[in-house]
């Protein structure tokens, strides 16, 4: 998905990762935010929320990649939106998907 | 203003009649593809066909054995891939498999296969969230959304040449795919892509996916269509395609606003498509 962060199932999370991304329940409720560290505490409680997998950071990619990343998402946005009319559906959309790859990073 | 429509017609027909030459789809493919899109489906039934057919076992125990699926030990059977990755995962691989296994690959030049598997099979896991968060039949959606463009591969499995002039008028005038389908070609790929579902008897909801997503606001359409029209700008959105030039195409104010998901959705709905893509891309693209 990306160079700074990485699927893993829960079974491989420990304590001390950090989340990446918001862990939301199935009515998209925000159950940890990004940027959490996890806990044993945490962990064990998630296992009771039919969460099978965590997205974490990944530890050996430095903020400076993550910045870099994150920049070439959004100009790649702009490019893809170049010739998008300006209807509400369309504005949303890409507002959704800027505030999403915006909060996406730490 | 004759000489256009002379052409058009030709070009219709030519589409229609290539078409109906084609073999219809092999008859345990056609069963396994509407015997997956029944819920009450009887998966001891499937898995028997599936082992008949080695690539797909394969596939699927790949996709099992990966690690994204975690597991320490490794599956062997069908049976155990199924008990781990769920039977929703296993008919999605079908799916994926026969609509590959299905075209011979194209030789049409500037026509990105990989690039096309790709958008595919994400619009498909999209559309498939999307209806799960309406709670809706998402057996549908996944099969809609797989199929969605499938015009486009007629289109450039039997006019390669035709087609190549598309794709260069596309990237000279930096237009939408369909513009360019229409003003080269005369046809576009919903209207090649409904002749082929019907050829192919597919079921109306899909034949009207593949008709309306570019155009969900035709009266009486299968609301699937809405929902494969906003997956398909989704997953444009999301760059998933990986061609450079992608566009984000047309979205319908009223598409949008039918499917009233929160931004909250959106953002769940546009990590998991990225997640499971991801899962997949590495198995089978």
């Amino acid at each position: 998905m990306s160079i700074h962060s990485h699927y893993l199932p829960l079974i491989k999370v420990v304590s001390g990762m950090v989340l990446a991304t918001d862990l939301l329940d199935q009515q998209g409720h925000i159950l940890l935010p990004s940027g959490a560290t996890l806990t044993d505490a945490m962990l064990r409680s998630l296992a009771h929320h039919e969460i099978d997998q965590l997205c974490v950071v990944k530890e050996s990619v430095s903020e400076d990649e993550i910045k870099e990343t994150q920049k070439h998402q959004l100009e790649r946005l702009h490019i893809l939106f170049r010739h998008a009319s300006d209807n509400h559906a369309t504005t949303s959309l890409k507002q959704y998907l800027q505030n999403y790859r915006e909060g996406q990073t730490l | 203003m004759m000489p256009d429509f002379e052409i058009n017609k030709i070009q219709v027909d030519d589409v229609i009649k290539k078409i109906k030459d084609l073999p219809i789809l092999p008859e345990v493919a056609q069963e396994l593809m509407s015997s997956l899109d029944n819920e009450s489906a009887d998966l001891k039934k499937i898995n028997e066909k599936i082992a008949i057919d080695h690539s797909l076992t394969a596939k699927i125990l790949r996709l099992a054995n990966s690690s994204h699926f975690g597991t320490n030990s490794r599956v062997v059977t069908i049976q155990q891939a199924t008990a781990l990755l769920g039977v929703n995962n296993i008919k999605n691989v079908i799916r994926m498999t026969l609509m590959s296994s299905s075209f011979p690959t194209p030789s049409c030049p500037g026509f990105d296969f990989k690039a096309f598997w790709r958008h595919s099979i994400a619009t498909a896991i999209c559309a498939e969230l999307i209806s799960r968060t309406l709670h809706m039949k998402h057996d549908f959606a996944f099969t809609g959304g797989l199929l969605h463009d499938i015009g486009r591969l007629v289109m450039a499995t039997y006019f390669p040449q035709e087609y190549a002039q598309v794709i260069q008028y596309q990237q000279s005038c930096d237009c939408s795919m369909i513009e360019a389908e229409r003003s080269i070609m005369h046809i576009d790929h919903t209207e090649t892509g409904l002749a082929l579902a019907q050829h192919w008897h597919f079921s109306e909801a899909v034949q009207d996916t593949i008709r309306g997503h570019h155009s969900p606001d035709i009266y009486g359409i299968n609301s699937l269509a809405s929902i494969v029209h906003v997956a398909n700008a989704i997953v444009h959105g999301l760059d998933l395609s990986g061609e450079e030039n992608d566009l984000i195409p047309l979205l319908s104010d009223q598409a949008w606003d039918t499917l009233a998901l929160t931004e909250a959705d959106y953002k769940r709905i546009f990590n998991e498509t990225e997640m499971r893509f991801e899962a997949i891309n590495q198995i089978l693209i």
